[in-house]
């Protein structure tokens, strides 16, 4: 019974996170998002799409 | 009440320092100039209640009693502004441009004069023209860590009466002093407390200026700019201010009357006149303001300089360094480091695999797990080490101010490409990542010299290709691993050092914009900034692991174990992936990696660099680092010819996808970028083919 449940639901939460992060990615990559995230980058100060981002986030909080 | 404050100041006079420390923030800090080059905002931490100052709080700063005691906090209502660096208000630079429209335009409500105490002749020229654009000021006096190191001292109260403007001594390294900086900045805020008047022309200089600014009053004030700051920057020849004011033609005529006659009265070229006035008073004022401590003569950071950019003795200094640099993280340390914890990262997989097993899941779940996503995702975490310390001896070096000398001692080799010393920055932080590197060629001065050092970024082995390298070189040249590692680091920049000779002639003629950089002092690097520093690198790993690796991974897995009609695969050659590589493989043959599971590392490699390691491991359905992944390149690899032949097409093809559309954006272009990396491959396609074809011929494969 285990077994069954582990057989539907480890590869559906795998390739769910995995089309989760095709989604997100198609999107950052196309602006040049790098390196796994803005959290380490020396230019995400002065990043036009982390400011587009932040805008929108903004947009969205009003 | 919402103020904004804008910071201010020279290159390296701790801007940036300071902004993290009063928003908290963590924006990377280099030291070396040029790093922030556009302005960036954030709240203020510390905040203002009645007549108080409370600090507020950071995890990293202490905790401070109000003076009232048990005030409870309150949210920040401030915003602070980073600009760049600059040295003048003049528009020479996109960095002068972006700091002064920002203030003359947006107005701020005070502007935070951050200023080097340790060359205070210097920095003091900027904030003779901030007091002209009639904004409240406050200078803060930063690295006064460093005055009483030099025996130095400086009559704050003397510099505040001379200035007209409060002036506060601070040390925003260590925190020191922003107490009394935020409150007196609020007050001044509060106030609307505008500079005293500062008259530093004399004679017919003086007369001049004040001739244009009784003709240019209208027209400022219809600007509004203060008709003072528009007046001096008439005098100084300031183009832009003159188009922006839309004087008539008779009036531009007596402009250029008044400081023709002033030029053949003072016998100096206008500019030159103004510069000179702003010295004198800044000499006059240190000169009851600034005592020194010691005898003029060499400082500790001049008898470092004198070994480290010797004409002789500094490049080789400067190969030495990098070459321990590779010693420590691939020698023996760095490697008993990784083993230890690719253990760990083994184990963990071991544990998982037996639970599996245990459970009676299926064996294509199993498969997927163990061999597809922990395999490939562990492969690439278990370098996190090498990485880790490759970039902290990096961060060391670069907050230690001896990467400003390398960008110093590049200035004549790259000039001889057609470039400058300024360049030499984006292409040290393509070492870490492309992404940032291009976009911090910006800092350049021309569209040319932007294009050309974004087009040669990318030969710079960027961080994601380190597991690649440690990966081959264990396998191919065991014992060898830090000399080969570094000839590959080395390969990249004298392929690039050939490119820019070629691109100089063909597509950017011309030489580079002049360059001068200011070589901070050398200091102790800061253990919080490098702690900082490893931490973000480590966080950034590991979600580029469970993230673009991860899918990676997952595609690579799902493509080599099903055939297109969905059914189970029986092996990699009848799979999708067979059928997809076989199409690409043949390019390859002759570079000698025709294999499928060659050409897909490099496939998937362009979505990220370090998936070219999980990729082959996937395909070989072994961890990277265990002994049998070793045995199942070899298989991949014919040859340590071949295995050379790869990592040549790997140091040197298309950055990742995200690099290319960083690459875009910044050439604005498509067609420069495409070109870019289309090229970029094609060279990496044909030195890796010569490279295998002439080893054959020479017997070494």
């Amino acid at each position: 019974m285990l077994a069954q449940v582990l057989n539907v639901v480890l590869p559906a939460v795998v390739f769910g996170y995995g089309l989760y992060l095709l989604i997100r990615m198609l999107r950052g990559r196309a602006r040049g998002c790098g390196c796994g995230g803005c959290s380490g980058c020396p230019m995400a100060h002065s990043c036009a799409e982390l400011s587009h981002m932040k805008r929108k986030e903004d947009t969205h909080d009003d | 009440m919402r103020y904004t404050f804008a910071l201010a100041g020279n290159q390296n006079s701790g801007k940036t320092t300071l902004f993290n420390q009063l928003t908290g923030s963590n924006q990377h800090v280099g030291n070396w100039p040029g790093v922030t080059v556009e302005q960036k905002t954030g709240t203020m931490l510390h905040h203002h209640h009645g007549s108080q100052t409370h600090i507020g709080l950071s995890w990293r700063g202490k905790r401070e009693e109000s003076k009232t005691g048990g005030v409870p906090e309150e949210d920040s209502d401030v915003t602070i502004v980073d600009l760049p660096g600059i040295y003048s208000l003049s528009p020479y630079s996109l960095e002068e441009i972006v700091s002064r429209n920002y203030i003359v335009r947006d107005k701020p409500d005070v502007v935070i004069n951050i200023v080097d105490a340790t060359n205070l002749e210097r920095n003091l020229y900027l904030t003779l023209q901030l007091l002209q654009l009639g904004r409240p000021v406050v200078v803060a006096l930063n690295m006064m860590d460093e005055v009483r190191s030099h025996g130095d001292a400086i009559d704050i109260k003397g510099l505040e009466k001379g200035l007209g403007v409060p002036v506060i001594a601070i040390c925003a390294r260590k925190g020191e002093g922003l107490d009394e900086l935020v409150r007196r900045t609020m007050q001044v805020a509060e106030r609307k407390q505008l500079p005293n008047k500062l008259d530093i022309c004399g004679g017919a200089a003086h007369k001049a200026l004040h001739a244009i600014q009784h003709l240019v009053e209208q027209p400022a004030m219809a600007h509004d700019i203060m008709p003072r700051y528009a007046a001096t920057k008439l005098f100084e020849g300031d183009a832009p201010m003159l188009e922006e004011l839309e004087l008539s033609a008779d009036t531009q005529h007596i402009i250029e009357e008044i400081l023709s006659a002033m030029e053949r009265e003072v016998g100096m070229e206008r500019a030159a006149v103004m510069a000179d006035t702003r010295y004198t008073f800044i000499e006059k004022l240190l000169s009851t303001c600034y005592t020194r401590g010691s005898a003029e003569g060499d400082t500790l950071t001049d008898r470092i300089d004198n070994v480290l950019t010797h004409p002789v003795l500094a490049i080789p200094v400067f190969l030495v360094m990098m070459l321990l640099v590779f010693y420590i993280t691939f020698g023996p340390f760095g490697t008993w480091i990784a083993d230890g914890f690719s253990a760990l990262v083994d184990n963990g997989v071991d544990l998982l695999s037996g639970a599996l097993t245990g459970w009676g899941v299926a064996g294509w779940v199993h498969d997927l797990l163990i061999n597809g996503v922990f395999t490939g995702v562990g492969s690439v975490l278990s370098f996190l080490p090498t990485i880790l310390i490759l970039f902290l001896l990096l961060s060391i070096l670069e907050d230690s101010g001896y990467m400003a000398r390398a960008a110093f001692l590049m200035d004549r080799p790259l000039r001889k490409l057609g470039l400058n010393g300024r360049s030499f920055i984006p292409m040290m932080m393509g070492f870490g990542c492309t992404v940032p590197a291009v976009m911090s060629a910006r800092s350049m001065n021309t569209q040319r010299d932007r294009r050309f050092t974004i087009m040669l970024t990318p030969f710079m082995s960027c961080g994601a290709k380190v597991p690649i390298y440690a990966l081959f070189t264990r396998a191919f040249f065991p014992g060898n691993q830090v000399l080969v590692m570094s000839a590959f680091y080395l390969t990249g920049i004298v392929v690039a050092i050939c490119a820019g000779l070629v691109l100089k002639r063909t597509v950017f003629h011309g030489d580079a914009a002049p360059f001068i950089m200011e070589l901070p002092s050398y200091r102790l690097p800061a253990p919080a900034n490098v702690a900082r520093q490893m931490w973000d690198k480590a966080k950034d790993f590991l979600k580029r692991a469970f993230t673009v690796i991860f899918l990676a991974t997952l595609v690579v897995w799902f493509l080599q174990s099903f055939t297109f009609s969905l059914a189970p695969a029986p092996d990699v050659a009848h799979s999708m992936l067979g059928v997809i590589a076989g199409f690409i493989a043949p390019i390859f043959r002759p570079a000698g990696f025709g294999s499928v599971e060659a050409s897909t590392a490099v496939l998937t490699g362009v979505m990220a660099k370090e998936s070219v390691v999980s990729t082959l491991a996937v395909l070989a359905g072994v961890d990277a680092e265990s002994t049998q992944m070793l045995a199942s390149l070899q298989s991949i690899f014919p040859s340590t010819l071949a295995a050379v032949s790869f990592l040549v097409f790997v140091l040197l093809y298309m950055p990742c996808v995200a690099a290319f559309a960083a690459m875009r954006r910044e050439m604005e272009s498509g067609h420069w970028a495409a070109g870019a990396v289309a090229a970029q491959t094609g060279l990496a396609w044909l030195l890796a083919t010569l490279v295998f074809q002439v080893g054959r011929l020479l017997g070494l494969g």
